[in-house]
Parts: structure tokens; sequence; C-alpha cells
């Protein structure tokens, strides 16, 4: 069975090691652009009640529970931040493409795994949803280190599934999801660019913050493809298409960067983190430079 | 419809393209992709540009394609209004009439004159750029160059010094000639001018085996040539021709004058009276005579001469000259003999060399006792039927078997070779033969020599005469008139039966009894002739030793047989004329001189008993001679050319109407009808493939850059 390592080798865990995911926009009255993470006390969630023991503070004491029981409760709390990560890993069929050994989906899900993995070392909480044309699966987001495991349990029982619909996912969660956090979305966002930007759009409204990471095959990309050829949709069977695609691909990279352009420009105007992710470069590599990327700009 | 019209079925070629790309678009490979969305929208925005592209870059390989083949094809078009006429060149081929009756003097100037005359116009009226070659119509059909040019006077100078030849001209040879130098050239347009004095001999109009071949190619044709007669002279010819000059006898010696036959011919309308005919045999004093011919019928006029030594000569007959000079005259190349060497073989037992001579061999070498230095021509020797020598044609001319019980096989081996290399063999059984043998071994079922299968000998008590014919044949004509020999008046006490099978055709009965029995028979065997006799020289048989004519009919009989020896001397047009030596001859090379005087030479081969040399060149007609140098002997030869050149007749209205149909030929009575038929209407024809190339050149180079600049922008775009 696939343990987190088969995301995170050493090697990429060591290049993240240093690397912590920091929040761009204001939650809940911090600092805007800057998070840190209370190591103590600063504890808005209430986690668990233990007795008391000589030393603890008397102002975490349960005074209710005291009344009903007549014994000293020490209140603890998760250790909170401002950041509630959630993590939406697309696993439509498209996901599935790959030109070289590494599919989207294994790139998504690497990504996840790492990105689930630094929020849980900052102590931030992380959850992941997994979907396609609906949610697949839902790991609320907890803070604590065992989280991860859940977490790596889920990202492999990810499979391909069906059809995308970005649109129906984001304004479902944007309604879920309660309190405000950082939305990551690991995706191809091979959909219909009005309705994506309408979810988007839906998760800013419910003042998350969104960070983006769209995902792409090198073939997807640059389109290298000669001679004739028949497209298979990998998301609709019997839709097929034949071509010479060197005659169509300078159509088809306009039509691509338009595209592209278009999802940055609105994500910039949404104040959307976005970064497009090539699977020829290693995942760790890539996160690692986006990273530092957005922390130097925060 | 183009000048190649076959080659619009590589037309088909032209789909190559279309056919190319189908097959393309089936090898392609799959691949299940992701980024449909873009893959659709891209196909959307291209397909109406791409689908323009490729079907122009298809379109226009299509058409270089169908160009390249049309233009192969040799299209070409009609008068274009406003345009001026079209300059087509033409490919022409001249059969000029080379047969004798072109020799037909007029006015002092010979047909042949005015059908060179009617050439040079042809050749005056071609254009620019229009091939030409003139075939030659003899007995052979032989083109002046080698293949159609435009330099027409390296033609003309060629014919400067043809004459007419000696024969008929084959049309149908030369037309199959003329259509191979058609096809050497690429002209559009063809024509065939056959320049004749439309004489019908050399046509052969009507014949379809003639001009099986000849016709089919025409049939053929994938341009069919436009066939023009052009009429030279005038059709109204008198001619009158020697046609035949022979000797009465087959064997010519010398102690006796031969006599000649001549015949004369009236091919024209008009009758020719006191036509003056001279005989004269090499240097020798002329004899001349007078004939009328009516007209179309012959006349006959004989001469005497007589031979004082032996060898080769030329007895000629010339008449007064007319229109056609060439066929006044006639020459005949006679073999004179002071012997002819006669082997008797005797079948008698109790013959010995002290026997004194019977009446057989008295007959074969008649003496006269009051003249014991006059000789003649038969130089019989006897022998005993054991004793029968080598036979050998250079030795002996006639072999008689007389009452020879039977033959041996050498005996029949010996015989048979004697005759096939031309020997003659009487045959007349008698007391000793026996049917039997003579049946096996030399009738043999009609494969053996013996002209009819012999039946027992059978006796009458009235005796049984000869029937008295109109004969015809040489041995026997003779005695047509009965004053030269009765032959009612022999008798046949006994004779045999000779059972004439009609399987062999080459077995005829001379002369019969009349009982209807045959008394003579004849059979050509091999080169030489054979007669047989139902009764042999014996008195108890026949009292035919006893008649008068018996010693001239044992002569006719004699030369005739003997006739075979050597090969001809006179032969027709184109046959080969050979001369036999002995074996032991010295002249194995001989020379031989052609009628123009030119010397070859030809060796001699050993066949048989005998060597034979044969030269094959005989397309002149006219006096050959062969030489033997060693042993200084020289013969002539003479080939003939066909008598029907002397008949001057055109063409009559049923065979014009066979060569038009046939042919597709126009006639033309003079130069001036076909030059406002044919030179003076300009054909507007306008070839198209040279227009054909420089297009598809063009569409080659749009090709070329279309494609580049599209693959450029594809690049450029990607």
């Amino acid at each position: 069975m696939p343990e987190i390592v088969d995301y995170l080798k050493p090697e990429s865990l060591q290049k993240l090691a240093r690397m912590e995911i920091v929040a761009r926009l204001v939650v809940e009255g911090f600092i805007s652009g800057m998070h840190r993470s209370p190591h103590r006390g600063f504890s808005v969630e209430f986690a668990e009640h233990r007795r008391y023991v000589p030393g603890d503070e008397i102002r975490h004491i349960n005074w209710k529970a005291y009344a009903r029981s007549d014994r000293y409760y020490i209140k603890q709390y998760e250790e909170e931040t401002n950041l509630r990560g959630y993590i939406l890993l697309d696993c439509s069929a498209s996901m599935s493409y790959a030109s070289g050994a590494v599919s989207k989906l294994f790139y998504g899900k690497c990504l996840a795994a790492a990105l689930s993995y630094l929020m849980l070392k900052q102590q931030d909480s992380v959850g992941l949803v997994t979907f396609d044309h609906a949610v697949r699966s839902y790991v609320p987001p907890r803070a604590v280190p065992t989280h991860l495991k859940a977490i790596a349990h889920q990202i492999d029982e990810a499979r391909i599934g069906g059809e995308t619909s970005l649109s129906n996912i984001f304004h479902n969660l944007a309604e879920r999801i309660k309190r405000r956090g950082l939305i990551i979305i690991i995706s191809d966002l091979f959909d219909n660019l009005k309705d994506i930007l309408s979810g988007l759009s839906h998760f800013r409204h419910k003042k998350h913050e969104v960070m983006i990471f769209q995902v792409l095959d090198p073939d997807e990309i640059s389109f290298p493809f000669r001679n004739w050829t028949m497209f298979n949709n990998l998301e609709k069977d019997g839709h097929q298409l034949l071509t010479e695609p060197q005659r169509v691909r300078a159509a088809y990279l306009q039509s691509f960067g338009e595209f592209t352009r278009e999802v940055r420009r609105n994500c910039r105007q949404k104040r959307i983190d976005y970064e497009q992710l090539d699977t020829a470069i290693p995942f760790d590599v890539a996160l690692a430079a986006y990273l530092a990327k957005r922390n130097g700009n925060v | 419809m183009p000048l190649n019209p076959l080659f619009l079925l590589w037309l088909g070629l032209a789909g190559a393209p279309v056919i190319i790309h189908l097959l393309n678009r089936r090898r392609y490979r799959v691949i299940n992709w992701s980024a449909m969305q873009f893959l659709e929208e891209s196909v959307a925005k291209s397909s109406r540009r791409l689908r323009i592209e490729q079907l122009l870059i298809l379109l226009l390989r299509i058409l270089i394609i169908a160009f390249i083949v049309y233009a192969m094809a040799r299209p070409y078009l009609g008068a274009i209004p406003g345009l001026p006429a079209g300059r087509p060149k033409r490919n022409v081929v001249v059969i000029l009439d080379q047969s004798l009756s072109m020799r037909y003097d007029e006015h002092r100037i010979s047909t042949f004159a005015r059908a060179r005359e009617a050439v040079a116009n042809i050749i005056d009226a071609l254009q620019e750029g229009d091939s030409l070659n003139v075939v030659l119509a003899g007995a052979e059909a032989r083109p002046v160059v080698p293949e159609p040019m435009v330099d027409y006077e390296r033609i003309t100078s060629a014919l400067r010094d043809i004459e007419p030849g000696g024969g008929e001209a084959n049309f149908a040879l030369a037309m199959e000639e003329a259509l191979t130098q058609l096809n050497k050239s690429f002209n559009p347009l063809r024509e065939v001018y056959i320049v004749t004095d439309r004489q019908a001999s050399g046509w052969h109009a009507e014949s379809e085996g003639h001009w099986f071949a000849a016709l089919t190619r025409l049939q053929g044709a994938k341009a069919k040539p436009e066939v023009y007669v052009l009429h030279v002279g005038t059709d109204r010819k008198e001619n009158a021709a020697v046609v035949a000059l022979t000797p009465a006898h087959d064997s010519v010696g010398i102690y006796r004058e031969t006599r000649f036959d001549v015949r004369i011919t009236n091919f024209g309308e008009e009758k020719r009276e006191g036509l003056n005919v001279s005989f004269s045999v090499e240097d020798s004093e002329e004899q001349v005579a007078q004939v009328n011919v009516p007209p179309g019928e012959s006349v006959s006029a004989s001469f005497r001469h007589q031979f004082t030594e032996a060898g080769s000569y030329l007895a000629r007959v010339r008449i007064d000259p007319d229109a056609l000079p060439a066929d006044d005259q006639i020459v005949t190349s006679v073999d004179v003999y002071d012997a002819i060497p006669v082997l008797v073989v005797d079948g008698s037992p109790d013959r010995t060399a002290l026997t004194p001579p019977g009446p057989l061999e008295l007959a074969l070498s008649p003496r006269d006792k009051d003249h014991p230095d006059f000789k003649t021509l038969l130089a019989a020797e006897v022998c005993r039927a054991d004793e029968m020598p080598e036979l050998s044609t250079s030795k002996y001319h006639l072999v008689v078997l007389h009452d020879l019980a039977e033959v041996t096989h050498r005996q029949v081996s010996e015989i048979e070779r004697f005759v096939d290399a031309g020997g003659g063999l009487l045959i007349l059984p008698g007391e000793q033969a026996r049917p039997r043998a003579y049946n096996s071994m030399l009738y043999r079922d009609t494969d053996g020599p013996l002209p009819a299968r012999l039946e027992h000998a059978t006796g009458t008590d009235e005796p049984i005469r000869a029937m008295a014919e109109a004969f015809t044949h040489p041995a026997l004509a003779a005695f047509r008139d009965a004053k030269n020999g009765d032959f009612t008046l022999i008798e046949a006490h006994k004779h045999f039966r000779l059972v004439h099978d009609a399987r062999d055709s080459d077995a005829r009965v001379l002369a019969r009894l009349d009982n209807g029995d045959p008394l003579f028979m004849e059979k050509r065997f091999g080169q030489g002739k054979v007669i047989v006799s139902a009764v042999p020289v014996d008195e108890e048989w026949t009292n035919l030793q006893k008649r008068s004519f018996f010693v001239p009919l044992m002569h006719y009989m004699a030369y005739y047989l003997a006739g075979s020896v050597h090969p001809p001397r006179n032969v027709p047009l184109g046959s080969p004329i050979s001369r036999f030596l002995p074996l032991d001859s010295k002249d194995r090379f001989l020379k031989v001189f052609d009628p123009e005087g030119e010397e070859h030479e030809i060796s001699a081969t050993e066949k048989g008993d005998r060597l034979v040399a044969t030269f094959s060149e005989t397309d002149r007609p006219g006096v050959y001679r062969i030489e033997e140098p060693q042993s200084g002997r020289r013969t002539y030869y003479v080939v003939r050319a066909p008598v029907e050149e002397s008949n001057l007749d055109p063409l009559n209205p049923r065979e014009k109407v066979w060569v038009e149909e046939e042919l597709g030929a126009t006639f033309a009575d003079d130069w001036e009808e076909l030059r406002s038929r044919v030179f003076a209407q300009k054909k507007d024809l306008r070839e198209l493939w040279q227009l054909m190339v420089v297009l598809t050149i063009g569409l080659v180079l749009l090709e070329t850059y279309l494609t580049g600049r599209f693959a450029k922008k594809m690049k450029a775009e990607g």
C-alpha cells in the first residue's frame, strides 16, 4: 500500500523543509500578508478537556465543568491559526493524461501531499477534497500532525473519475466551507472558463483565499504532434477527432494561450494566486520555486 | 480526339494524389487526449483554411498529372475565330511506282519521269517542318532514306539516279513500309501519296490475301493516314510485247536444227500489222518474219537455228519498238549439247559384251551405215543389270531400265538419288520383270519413282492398239500430227497393266491403249522425271520398234527426260540461279556478272553427288553470266520480268472502288487536282501539347511555392 513517502520522497521533503505556506490575505483579523502560527496559547478552537495538574494556567480551567463535576478540568485547545487549508484535488479523466512517466493526477497527488505536509508542519489545519464532476471524498481540515496520514490515505485512494465540472464543485464547496480559509486548487482547469471563473469568484466572495495550481502535461502546453492522429477525448467516450495536428498547432496554441492568459488575468483581478506547473519539472522543484516566489512577494 | 488517344487511358493516374491523401488519412495513430476543448476550437478555427489549403494542393497535383498525360496524348484544336490558322506539321510518305510499265514513253517523256516531276511538286508544296520520305515500290519496297526527314534536298538527290525496275510494283509491301515510315515521325498529319500509272498489275486489288498484312496494320494504326493515289501518264496505252521464246525441245544439241517458238501479244486496242519479228542467236545472222497481231490477242512465230558447238547460248527476239520498249525483246538462255549420255541397263540374261545392239540401243544411238561420221545427240552406253555403275548426273542424263527382272536395294538407292538430282529415267519392264519386285522396290505405294503399280502382263489374242490423241506432252506433241507418226499403228500383244493411284498427283498418263489401259505414264520425282512403258522393246510384246516413228519417239522421250539434269537457265524475277559442277571440279569460287555488268562471287558447295553454286540477288531482269575461272566455262541465265507488266490496263472501276474503300484512298487524276484538293486547303489544326507543358511547369512551380509557404506559415505559427 502506498505511503505518503510514495508521494514525498525524502529529497523532496528536504527541499520543502524550510518552506512554509504563508497566507497572503487577512484572515480573522491577522496582519495582512503575514501569518505566524503561535505555538502556544493562542487557540481559538476548543479541542478537548484534561484533568488539572499543578502548573496549568488557571485561566484555562473550565469552570462550568467544575460546577458540574466538582473537579478541575483544563480546556485543551488546538493550536489554531488563521489558516485553514482545503486542498481541492481534481481527479477527473483529463487528469489521467501522461506523455511521460508521470500523469497529471500523480503529479497533483504529490503536490497535495507536499502541501498537506507543509501546512501541518506549520501547524495549520488542512483538509482534502477529491472530485471530478462531484465530490468524491472529503477529509475535513485538522491541524494535528497525525492528520497527514488520513490525508495521505485519501490521496492514495483517489482514482481517475469522469468528466470535469469545476464550477459545480467550486460553488458547492464555497457554500459548504463556512470558515474562511485557504482554498488550494490542484487541477488542469480543463473546463468552461466562464464557469471556472464564476466558481472562483464565489470563493472570493466568501472571503476565502484561493491558490490555483494548474497542472499541465508538456504535450498540452506545446502540442508537438505530427501526422494524422485520432484524438480520443479522455473525458467523453466516443468523442474523437481526426486531424493533422501540425496544421492546427498554431490555432491550438493560440486557443490554449488565450485560455491561460484569461485565467491568469482573472486570477490577478480576483487576487487569486495562479501557478501553471509542467509535469516535466519535478513537483518539488516547481513547488519550492513557487513558494519562494510567493513568500518573497508577501 | 487527340493524336495519341490511347494515352488518355492514363488519366486515371490523376487520381493518385487523392488516393495517397486518403491512404495517409487512414494511417493515423491514436492518442487519448485531455485538452480536447482547445483542440476542437483550433480545428474549428482552422478547418476551413486547412481544407482550402489541402484542396488547393491536391487540385494542383491532380492537374499536374492530368496535364502531363493530356500533353502526351497530343491534343489539338480546330479553328479559333479571330486567331490565325494553325500550321500543323505533316508526315508525308510518297510511294513511287517503280514497275516496268513506268518506262512507258509517251511524247518522249517516260511515265517515270512524269512521276519524278509529281514527287518534286509534292515536295515543293510541303511546309517547313513537314517530314518526308519516298518508298520505291518495286518487287520489294525500299525507302530512299532510312527515316522521314525535313532535308528534302537529300531525298531529291537520292531520287535522281533511280530508274524503273523490271518487274511489277508490290503496292501492299510498299504500303506496309509507308506505315513503318509514318511511325517514325510525330507530326500530327499523316499522308501517303501513291504516284503511279494506275496499272492494275501490282495492285492485286480485291486480293485479301495479298493485302492482309498491310490492311491489318492500316486498320490498327493509331492515326490512320490520308491516302492519295496520284495518276501520272495516260490510261490509253498501246503495247505489244514478246512474251515467250522457247526451244521446241527440252534438250538442244548440235547436229540438228532446233526450232524456236515465239509468242507475241498485243495488249493494246489497235491492231499491229506487219510487225517485224527478228530472231538471232549470239552473233548469228538475224532472221526476220512479219506478223499481224489483232488487239488483245497473241500470235506465234517460229525460227530455226543449228548450233555447231556445245555450250551456253543466248537467243534473242525483237519486235518493232513501241512506247514500252523494255518488253519488245526477249532473251532466252539455251544449253546446247554435243551429246546426251544415256545408260541403258539391260536385264536380258544373255546379254554380253559381244551381244549386237538391239533396237533400243540403236534407237538411242542411231548410226547411218552410209555415213559413219554421222553422229546424233544421244550417246547410249549399255550394261548388264548386275554391272550397273554408280549413277551420276554429271556422267549420265538418262538411264533406261530395260527388261530388268528386279532391282536391288543398292540399285534403287542409286536410281532414286540420280532421278532426285534431275536425271531422267525410262522404265521398260519386259519378260524378265517381276511385278511384285518392281512394286515393292520402285513403286512402294506411290512413294517410289515408278509412276504406277505393275500388274502381271496380260496377253490377248487380238493385239490392242494405241490410241491417237491430241497429245500436248512435250515428248509426244509431235505425234499430234499423224504425219509424224500414227500412234494407232502401235500394237500390243502383251502388256503390263499400269495401275494409276489417284493419290499420286505427281503421276499422269501420257498415252493409252484403246482398251483404256495406260501405254505410257510419267511421274516427277525430285528434280527429275520418270516414264514407264506398259510394253518393252520386244517384238513378242509389241510392234513399236518396227514403226518408223520408233526412233523419233525414243529421242523425244530421251530429250524430254534428260532436260532436267541442269538447273533452269531462264527464271522469274527474284528466283535464284544455280550452277551444278562435278565433285571433282577445280572451280570452287565462281564469278557472277549481273545485267549491269557488276561482278559478284559465289562459292560451290557439295550437295549429294555434285557441287552447287547459287546466286540469289536476281531482283533485276536481264542476262546474268556465271563464269568458272579454272575451266573457262561460261553459262548464261536470263531473269525475266513478269509478263503481266506488259499489260498496261489500269485498275478497272471495281478495283478502284476496292482501293478507295479498303485503303481509304482518294484518286486524283493529275497534280492540279491533288494540289487543289490537298495542298490548297489549309488544315486548321493547332497542337496544344506545348501549351500543356508550359502550364504544367507553371503548376509545378505554384505547387512548390504554396507547399513551402503553407509549411513556413505552419512553422511560424507553431
